[in-house]
């Protein structure tokens, strides 16, 4: 049984994480890949999972965002 | 040379580990079948006695805390490993300049009034909203995981706006050091109730005046208030060792 509205998350997930890997600029695959982490929060709400949610927002769109970023800034922007 | 065989050839193991997995995938029982090993044995103990024996009408909180207590003590320390191995291997090569500077761009470039005066009203209430799922996990989606995970994200935003010094103003040494109290909370809730004659982590042996399901709960909550703090620590070391030297 899967809800339409699941199954759109899942896509836009799915979406996501291949325009993520297809990035040359590594800021903007980061920026995407917090877009990721933001819908596949949605899908845990959807399912009722709201600890698992929040901490996905928390964890995923902020934390990991902010890592990312600044491991950049330590290395290097593009694609070698 | 190898590095262009290995590009070329990536999607090999690729395809073969997502083989082995859609081959595996077919024997596991269907989603939400009610025949299925978890459903007929596992479940229903969880959902007709947790809250008897562990005193949380959330049955996530008395599964992680409770009736896996050793798992979840696990998972924290791969935290506090992740972490630590974060500071090994980072906190040795800030030395370099040009990194410096960089870094330096990045932790001071986002203070604006705009931002300051906003992070002023917002992050009370985050942080203790923070507080409110860890203390308030027994009875509602959240534990001591998810509460520190919110409240590490509000204390990296406070650095990020304000600069990485403000923010508790813990030093990276004293943060490695929360990290492992909080550890050491909860290891040390599991030796007392060990000191008491009770297994390791069985909260019913705690010297406290309580019975039952309450006494469970008090245990459940002292091991997710170490894990509280451990995850907010580790989060916090890790971005303070991505950013270390980055201070002028």
């Amino acid at each position: 049984m899967v809800e339409p509205i699941v199954t759109f998350f899942l896509a836009l997930m799915t979406l996501c994480a291949v325009a993520a890997l297809r990035s040359a600029d590594l800021l903007s695959a980061v920026v995407i890949f917090g877009a990721f982490s933001f819908f596949s929060a949605i899908f845990f709400t959807l399912l009722g999972a709201v600890d698992v949610a929040f901490t996905e927002a928390a964890v995923g769109a902020a934390i990991t965002t902010v890592f990312f970023v600044s491991a950049i800034y330590r290395t290097d922007r593009k694609v070698k | 040379m190898l590095s262009r065989v290995v590009h070329r050839f990536a999607w090999v193991p690729l395809v073969l580990a997502a083989a082995i997995l859609f081959y595996a995938a077919r024997s596991l029982p269907e989603m939400g079948d009610p025949d299925a090993p978890a459903s007929t044995h596992v479940s229903p103990r969880y959902i007709e006695k947790a809250y008897e024996e562990t005193g949380a009408s959330n049955m996530v909180t008395a599964v992680l805390a409770d009736y896996r207590g050793y798992d979840t003590l696990g998972e924290t320390v791969v935290i506090l490993t992740a972490g630590l191995a974060c500071l090994l291997v980072l906190g040795s090569f800030r030395r370099r300049d040009d990194v410096t500077a960089a870094g330096g761009a990045m932790a001071y470039a986002f203070g604006s009034d705009i931002l300051d005066v906003t992070s002023r009203l917002l992050f009370p209430f985050i942080v203790l909203f923070a507080v409110y799922v860890l203390v308030h996990g027994h009875t509602s989606p959240g534990g001591g995981f998810q509460g520190g995970a919110i409240c590490a994200a509000t204390i990296i935003a406070i650095r990020l706006v304000r600069g990485r010094a403000s923010g508790l103003q813990l030093e990276t040494k004293s943060t490695a050091a929360l990290a492992c109290l909080g550890i050491l909370i909860y290891a040390g809730t599991g030796f007392v109730s060990l000191l008491y004659g009770r297994s390791f982590l069985d909260y019913g042996g705690l010297p406290l005046p309580l019975e039952g399901g309450h006494l469970r709960e008090l245990g459940s909550l002292s091991v997710e208030i170490g894990v509280f703090i451990a995850v907010t620590a580790v989060l916090v070391l890790i971005f303070d060792v991505l950013t270390m030297g980055s201070e002028s």
